[in-house]
């Protein structure tokens, strides 16, 4: 089956080895990774309110994948929300796809509606037995989720109605999940855009509670919450270095159990591999 | 989706109580729409609880655009948004297919100035 990976903004400017991980696991699961050419930001969320015209950019993207016939796997939450919510735009709505269609003519492009878009951890989820068979390296960790709030809401856009789908990924690796109050909650990283404050304290709660439970590794399938979460702990606990969590994304994770050693996913090596 | 307007929301509060950004003492879209406060609509971390917690089905998500275009654009997000415009990228990204090779990513290409102008300059009023 053929897929294109869409990284988002965020994970292509700051983190290739979420990227490069999702790529080896999804080739071992079988997929057939094609390339889109250009990459172009969903619209993001900040877009929406600023113009109507934020749908052509998800749109582009859309097009450009059903020119060579691939579905797109997604690695955040914004952009998975945001493809998803374009794609019921077009459902049943003839004159938004003419008008959609008409701007990306001008660019020699058309899009029908065909494109199937999944996060990361849907696909996983849907391949956890297949995940199961490939695991070659048992990890001693105890992790706690966090899961990315817009994969998963709203559910008329997102279509899913399990909202531990991320957890039942991690239940089929060799590993051990901690319960923490804030799982579902969100990790705030959005908020840094308008209220650092607000956000560096949430990221804060998270984490901390995280490490309370009884957790030594944080798992996040955003860009967003990785950015927060993990690029923002110096600034999140200070000079307090022991209350520092590592933090790493659901495809390090699984690449790490299928026997990766990637630079790229040396973080983890480094962590946990003692042998 | 056909979603009741906000004619239909009973000011319940649970949309406020599900709210982070409320949570956390800040004014956000429920507020407006709890009539607490009248500006907010920026302030989401679009996590949507709400939309979860409403009980009526109220589409927030369009009255949060509605009020987002007649409240100003925060000045932390503008950058973002000149990003867009300019680059087709949230960030300025400069160097990135050094940093890709560097870790074992094939380049990639940016989308091209002048196309994210004519995808912004389309004709699109969706249906929020």
């Amino acid at each position: 089956m053929k897929i294109a990976i869409y990284p988002g903004c965020m994970v292509l400017a700051r983190f290739q080895e979420y990227e490069l991980a999702s790529r080896r696991v999804l080739e071992q699961l079988g997929y057939e990774i094609v390339e889109l050419g250009e990459f172009c930001c969903c619209g993001a969320s900040l877009l929406p309110g600023v113009t109507d015209n934020w749908v052509n950019l998800s749109a582009y993207t859309l097009a450009l994948a059903e020119k060579v016939g691939a579905d797109i796997v997604t690695l955040c939450g914004n952009c998975t929300n945001n493809f998803k919510r374009v794609n019921l735009y077009l459902e049943g709505n003839p004159k938004v796809r003419d008008e959609i269609n008409s701007t990306l003519d001008k660019l020699g492009l058309v899009y029908g509606g065909r494109v199937k878009v999944n996060h990361l951890i849907e696909v996983l989820c849907q391949k956890r037995e297949q995940v199961a068979g490939l695991v070659k390296r048992e990890i001693d960790v105890r992790v706690a989720v966090s899961h990315p709030c817009q994969v998963l809401r709203p559910r008329g856009i997102t279509g899913i109605e399990d909202p531990n789908i991320f957890r039942r990924i991690l239940e089929v690796l060799p590993l051990d999940i901690i319960d923490y109050p804030e799982e579902h909650e969100c990790c705030g990283a959005t908020a840094l855009l308008f209220d650092e404050e607000m956000g560096i304290r949430q990221g804060r709660s998270k984490l901390e509670s995280c490490k309370v439970h009884g957790a030594n590794l944080v798992v996040a399938a955003c860009g967003n919450c990785l950015f927060l979460l993990d690029r923002l702990q110096n600034k999140i606990f200070g000079k307090k270095k022991d209350l520092k969590i590592p933090v790493t994304s659901v495809s390090q994770l699984v690449a790490f159990s299928f026997g990766y050693s990637d630079k790229g996913l040396s973080k983890l090596l480094e962590i946990f591999d003692h042998g | 989706m056909d979603k009741p307007g906000l004619g239909k929301c009973i000011q319940c509060g649970q949309c406020v109580e599900s709210c982070l950004v409320a949570g956390g003492g800040g004014n956000s879209i429920v507020s407006e729409l709890n009539k607490t406060a009248d500006t907010g609509a920026w302030n989401c971390v679009n996590c949507w609880k709400c939309i979860e917690a409403c009980p009526q089905d109220v589409d927030i998500y369009g009255f949060m655009m509605a009020r987002r275009r007649k409240e100003d654009i925060p000045s932390t997000m503008r950058q973002s948004v000149k990003n867009i415009m300019g680059m087709g990228c949230c960030f300025y990204i400069s160097g990135i297919n050094e940093i890709r090779e560097f870790d074992g990513l094939a380049p990639l290409k940016l989308i091209e100035k002048h196309k994210v102008k004519t995808l912004l300059e389309g004709h699109v009023q969706p249906k929020t």
